[in-house]
């Protein structure tokens, strides 16, 4: 397809937002603000832990309004680490170091960066496909389905990162841990008739079996 | 019981306007490219084709999360629908810089209009009861684990798993708990 001047300046107003996005992405502009809410939590054992993974991050236990059971990392390289109270308070200290050396584990993979990066290099595919010297049937094709593509692959890709994570993390503070706090969160999440009759977490389920067998 | 919820009839009302929002823009899109215009290459039948597999895919992307949005009284999912129309607008605007005709500055108006309307409605859809309660994201979770793949595509389950979104109360999964 030959592209005009103007479809030319559009790609290129295209590529810049995707640039953009990818910056913000990766620096979350304000991500400060969010732990800053919280409480910064620090003993011991966490200072131990990250000195063990050589892994610099601030973690804070921060109030929950509406999403309560949830840990996460936030910020350029991982900088702060977000536990939610009612995560906090429903996880023993073995527990909860898990979850932090779970988080650790995604700051030392790179985990977000590789994310922002498949997602974004996928998109730009799509975006771009018009300055390729190909049948417009295929531009059509590949324009179509990058955006879908890139949102499944990201949901896939962190998915995968979770696997890896939960063995990285396994590695220092033990397989039998990495469980228990995935048991934990289950816990917290799912009422106990429903976890006795095996209708618990499928992805928790899977990601215990796979620390079992240490895959 | 009202429009597009959790009953068998509410997944009548899904199909039948899914079914009729297809039919009416393949309708459109035949006789803009193939009657109104005639522009070469093109075969009705082709265009009926590849218009109503496209346009069934978008229209039911969009009725469905509006149904979700009732069912599950999730005004969130209202927002979804607005960040599509956002994507599909934006992609409009650069239609309308290839071609400035009136046609299209209609057309992308009109999407716009729609994007707009859809993040207002998402914004005042909290002045309704249906969408009062801001339900925590873990019990729609807890629920997707009580519920079977068939209530999960087609919508149609009891009531009690409403009221178990709205206050929590774990008697409302255990079946033969009355609506």
């Amino acid at each position: 397809m030959i592209v005009t001047q103007q479809g030319l300046y559009l790609i290129i107003l295209f590529d810049i937002l995707l640039i953009i996005g990818f910056f913000m992405g990766y620096f979350v502009p304000g991500a400060r603000k969010i732990p800053k809410k919280g409480k910064k939590l620090e003993n011991e054992e966490i200072e131990k832990l990250k000195r063990k993974m050589d892994v610099d991050a601030e973690i804070y236990v921060v109030p929950a309004k509406n999403i309560r059971i949830n840990a996460f990392q936030i910020g350029a390289k991982g900088k702060y680490i977000v536990i939610l109270q009612p995560l906090f308070e429903k996880l023993s200290n073995e527990q909860l170091l898990a979850i932090v050396a779970h988080e650790l584990a995604h700051i030392k993979l790179r985990h977000v960066l590789k994310a922002l990066l498949v997602f974004n290099i996928i998109f730009a595919i799509g975006i771009n496909a018009f300055l390729f010297p190909i049948p417009d049937i295929a531009i059509g094709i590949i324009t179509a389905l990058a955006f879908p593509l890139a949102i499944t692959l990201n949901i896939l890709l962190k998915r995968k990162f979770d696997y890896d994570a939960d063995r990285y993390a396994a590695k220092y503070v033990g397989a039998e841990a990495m469980i228990s706090a995935l048991k934990g969160i289950e816990a917290a999440i799912y009422p106990q008739f429903l976890i006795e009759k095996g209708k618990g977490n499928p992805f928790i389920k899977k990601r215990i079996r796979a620390i079992e067998n240490g895959r | 019981m009202g429009f597009l919820d959790n009953t068998k009839g509410g997944f009548a009302e899904e199909m039948l306007v899914i079914s009729l929002v297809t039919i009416v823009l393949v309708g459109l899109f035949i006789y803009y490219d193939d009657i109104a215009h005639h522009y070469p290459g093109h075969s009705v039948v082709q265009d009926a084709i590849i218009g109503s597999t496209l346009v069934f895919f978008l229209t039911f992307l969009f009725v469905r999360m509006a149904r979700m949005a009732i069912v599950y009284r999730n005004r969130k999912v209202i927002y979804a629908i607005g960040a599509f129309l956002t994507m599909i607008s934006l992609g409009g605007i650069g239609a309308l810089y290839m071609t400035p005709d009136l046609d299209t500055t209609i057309f992308v108006s009109a999407l716009w209009a729609l994007t707009i309307i859809t993040f207002l409605i998402g914004k005042m859809a909290k002045r309704f009861k249906r969408f009062k309660v801001d339900i925590p994201p873990e019990r729609y979770a807890v629920l997707r684990s009580v519920m079977t793949k068939r209530q999960r595509f087609t919508l149609i389950f009891p009531d009690r798993y409403i009221k178990y979104l709205e206050t929590g109360d774990e008697k409302y999964l255990k079946e033969g708990e009355k609506n």
